[in-house]
């Protein structure tokens, strides 16, 4: 069985330990993962100006868009 | 809780799953987890909606048992327990930090700030979004305005401990529609 009462006591430790500072820096941690996790999976590399241009020049991009992979809905979106 | 059959939907693959895929997604609203429905038709509607990437998608079925998962859906000592601290995490969040948490942010807090760890999963519900299974009649407006009352409830359960999940097997694979 699940004490609710010793979850709630573990949670008001934890915030009463919080600061601006701790607080900021945890949520700025998460989002950042997040954004990195968007990215999709691989390694990020640093690269130079020239391998840019060499990119920009040497690749050929097409988009293509389906309505179809547009999720319907917010509580689809929300939903996992 | 009693054993309980849930279900997992996930693109289709080459070969089955053997366990289900833990989501990390930035919208997994009860955070980091194990996502499983309580109905076939959500996991079903969910596999149409938005596993489309193959055109395919699968359905797998499992036990689920533990007496250390938060019920915010048929335990209203839970429910609200539950909404309290979320609303609480949020007031302070807000006020030290002045941004607005993700619902995802509040969960994960919990679970690592707030080290949750012998909590097992959450279960909690929405509304249904496909109202073609609904067997009612929608309202209608002279306006023009139709509006489905969703008397179903669209219940999850996020699992963080993959421990409870037991005979993870596949169910079926089916073109989304």
């Amino acid at each position: 069985m699940l004490d609710l009462n010793k979850l709630e006591e573990k949670l008001d430790i934890a915030l009463a330990n919080e600061t601006s500072e701790s607080l900021s820096q945890w949520l700025e941690q998460k989002r950042s993962n997040a954004f990195l996790m968007s990215l999709g999976e691989g390694i990020i590399s640093s690269f130079s100006e020239v391998s840019i241009i060499n990119v920009i020049c040497n690749q050929k991009a097409t988009f293509e868009t389906t309505f179809n992979d547009v999720p319907c809905s917010q509580n689809n979106l929300m939903a996992a | 809780m009693s054993n309980k059959k849930f279900y997992h939907t996930q693109e289709s693959r080459k070969v089955n799953l053997t366990k289900p895929i833990k989501c990390v997604r930035d919208d997994a609203w009860l955070g980091e987890a194990f996502y499983f429905w309580l109905d076939l038709e959500d996991a079903e509607d969910w596999g149409s909606a938005s596993k489309k990437r193959s055109g395919f998608y699968e359905v797998y079925h499992c036990e689920i048992e533990s007496d250390k998962i938060l019920d915010t859906v048929f335990n209203e000592e839970h429910y609200y327990f539950w909404f309290k601290q979320i609303e609480k995490v949020a007031k302070i969040i807000m006020s030290k930090t002045k941004i607005k948490p993700t619902l995802k942010e509040l969960n994960d807090y919990l679970k690592e700030r707030g080290t949750w760890d012998e909590l097992d999963g959450i279960k909690f519900q929405d509304l249904p979004v496909s109202p073609d299974r609904l067997l009612i009649s929608p309202i209608k407006y002279s306006f023009g305005k139709i509006r489905y009352f969703n008397y179903r409830k669209r219940i999850q359960l996020a699992v963080y401990n993959s421990g409870i999940i037991h005979n993870f097997a596949f169910l079926k694979r089916e073109q989304c529609i």
